[in-house]
């Protein structure tokens, strides 16, 4: 089922938590809402489960209007951050919760439901703990216990609130991609939000990423982070090196004082090197401190006029240069992105 | 310093070797044992004591006489009134406290903080004065008084101003056994219940009231010993009309003034009796929350 938000705004007395938003979802998809914490995406996911209303807009599933109803008849699958396990059922009676409310003319029958629920705790892998109350299972047993309950009532959209946000992180690794295989199997059309931009990197088919109650870009996890849109996104996805920069032909320069560009580098794009580059855009830097655990090289080095700045290289590279704590060396950027410092708007990339 | 202070029996330089201490804040057992001595001196000289008294006076002519106290049509008038009052206002209560720890533990309104100083308010007015604000209200003086006499309905100095009496003394205690457990429990699963496809009605059934029984039934438990036992309010609108307008309280204190010391006394056995009944019946409560 197709969720189509348009023009949706929410404030809670003065803060708008959402300003005028659009967003499409294709039928089968799982989608990500991307954001620092007040951004907006869990207002959102709230007003498309009904458990929030919106002051302006609609919310259309399959190109109807459901705006004005009830969470229970949107059909929504809900997951909450803190599982929201009804506490003193067990965990059978937990996923057959939504089969058991059903009015009398609708609802399953006894073996039906039974059959159901046997299935889908065969599914999240807990079938000896049907018996257990949540207090006994650990957060993440709940939190598939909470997402067979969702699954239960074979909802249309199944809608997730930082599923994983109170877990660690191994665990919150596994079960992510229990949840990307989950989704390869039903297609069900599944939004979640989240705060971690690795998590919606690789689980999301597309990653929606919202900044003050508005959706900043949204896309594919590789189109978003390879070409974001604007400045928060770039800066928001991954680490990143800003300077000033100013554009002469054609070519962008960085710049040591204030400019109206600002001009984002990853750590990956920029190269050490020991000799004077041929390429006129380049600045000298110190280096700091080396960080070589790991499959990249970190290297924290400070530019001739005092700023900060982060070089990732690969292990060979930085065998290579044998580079030293203290050394001067001299850093070109390979990639940038430039924007208007006013709008973060993209100007150019080189 | 540690030899100088000792403890009645407990020996210090000893007790460490036997007894080692479970943690940063525990007490030397010197201590311990002073703090649980005193608890224990306490309740014997203020509770125990009493109770004994009431027991060993009420049997002191023989299990007959005792007995024959709750012949007296009186004495089971009054107990029958007692267990009507309660009877109504308990249930009344429940209703009314469930709503009210309901509509302020889940929701945001205005005047909400005076509703919750109004629930309190039977707790800081003296008995005597919310028995003589009913007077005011529906005595023959009183405001709407002439009317209801007008009417043929008798509330001051007859059985309906008593239960509205005791209705008022105890309508805090479910209302404030509850709204801790309501607020501290959020909505999060009441909105689970909401989008599984359960109405308003099956997720209160089902989802918030088993969620909250255990303090709800602790709540009925202390409004029940209060309406049983409640003597100020009553004693003002009751009239004091043996047979007719007294509760077991009003009849003990008649009983005990007529001289009658073993029948006020039987009567007392039996009003302790329920609410020994009703702490242990606490006690079970409690002990089934904590675990």
């Amino acid at each position: 089922m197709s969720i189509n938000v348009r023009g949706v705004t929410k404030a809670f007395g003065d803060f708008v938590a959402l300003d005028n938003v659009d967003l499409e979802i294709p039928a089968g998809k799982l989608v990500a809402l991307l954001g620092p914490s007040g951004s907006g995406k869990t207002t959102l996911l709230r007003i498309i489960a009904g458990l929030e209303f919106a002051d302006a807009g609609t919310i259309a599933f399959d190109g109807a209007d459901i705006s004005q109803r009830s969470p229970g008849e949107r059909q929504v699958g809900f997951v909450f951050q803190h599982y929201a396990l009804f506490r003193h059922m067990t965990v059978f009676e937990n996923i057959a919760f939504g089969l058991r409310v059903r009015p009398r003319s609708s609802r399953p029958s006894e073996e039906r439901i039974r059959a159901k629920v046997e299935e889908l705790l065969r599914l999240i892998q807990l079938r000896n703990q049907a018996s257990r109350y949540p207090s006994q299972l650990s957060g993440g047993q709940r939190q598939r216990v909470a997402l067979a309950r969702a699954l239960a009532v074979e909802p249309s959209v199944l809608l997730l609130d930082e599923p994983f946000g109170a877990l660690d992180a191994k665990v919150r690794l596994e079960l992510r991609r229990w949840l990307r295989n989950l989704h390869d199997e039903v297609h069900i059309t599944s939004i979640f939000v989240t705060h971690d931009q690795e998590e919606a990197l690789e689980v999301a088919d597309h990653v929606a990423v919202m900044n003050r109650g508005k959706i900043e870009q949204i896309g594919a996890p590789d189109d978003v982070y390879n070409h974001p849109a604007t400045s928060f996104v770039f800066n928001f996805l991954g680490s990143v090196n800003l300077f000033h920069g100013r554009i002469e032909e054609g070519t962008t320069y960085i710049h040591q004082t204030a400019t109206d560009h600002l001009v984002f580098v990853r750590p990956h794009s920029l190269e050490i090197s020991r000799r004077l580059p041929d390429h006129p855009n380049h600045f000298r830097a110190t280096t700091k401190h080396i960080n070589a655990a790991g499959p990249l090289v970190k290297v924290e080095a400070v530019t001739e006029w005092g700023a900060p700045v982060q070089v990732e290289m690969s292990q060979e590279r930085f065998r290579d240069l044998s580079l030293i704590k203290g050394e001067e060396v001299f850093v070109v950027p390979t990639e940038l992105a430039v924007f208007r410092s006013s709008e973060g708007t993209p100007v150019a990339r080189a | 310093m540690a030899e100088a202070i000792t403890w009645g029996e407990a020996r210090p330089n000893r007790q460490p070797a036997t007894v080692p201490r479970t943690g940063a804040t525990s007490e030397p057992a010197g201590v311990r044992w002073l703090l649980i001595g005193t608890a224990a001196a306490f309740l014997a000289v203020f509770l125990f004591l009493p109770l004994a008294v009431v027991f060993s006076t009420a049997l002191e002519k023989g299990a007959f006489a005792y007995f024959k106290t709750f012949a007296d049509p009186d004495t089971l008038s009054a107990i029958r009134l007692t267990l009507l009052a309660a009877g109504i206002s308990v249930p009344l209560n429940v209703a009314f406290g469930i709503a009210a720890a309901w509509v302020i533990g889940k929701f945001e309104f205005f005047g909400k903080s005076l509703l919750i100083t109004l629930i309190d308010l039977p707790f800081s007015v003296s008995p005597v004065v919310a028995g003589l604000v009913f007077v005011l209200l529906f005595g023959l003086q009183g405001l709407f008084g002439p009317w209801l006499i007008a009417h043929g309905v008798r509330i001051i100095f007859a059985i309906p101003g008593i239960v509205l009496v005791t209705i008022f003394v105890t309508f805090p205690f479910v209302a404030r056994e509850l709204l801790p457990t309501i607020q501290a429990q959020g909505n999060d699963e009441e909105e689970a219940a909401l989008t599984l496809g359960a109405n308003g009605w099956k997720t209160f059934w089902r989802v918030t009231l088993p969620n909250v029984k255990w303090a709800l039934l602790y709540g009925v438990i202390l409004c029940n010993a209060r309406a049983m036992g409640e003597f100020g309010a009553v004693s003002v609108v009751s009239g004091h009309i043996r047979g007719l307008t007294d509760t077991m309280p009003l009849h003990i204190e008649f009983l005990y003034n007529d001289y009658q010391f073993v029948p006020a006394f039987a009567v007392a056995s039996l009003l302790a009796l329920l609410a020994l009944v009703t702490l242990v019946a606490k006690s079970i409560v409690e002990w089934r929350t904590q675990s």
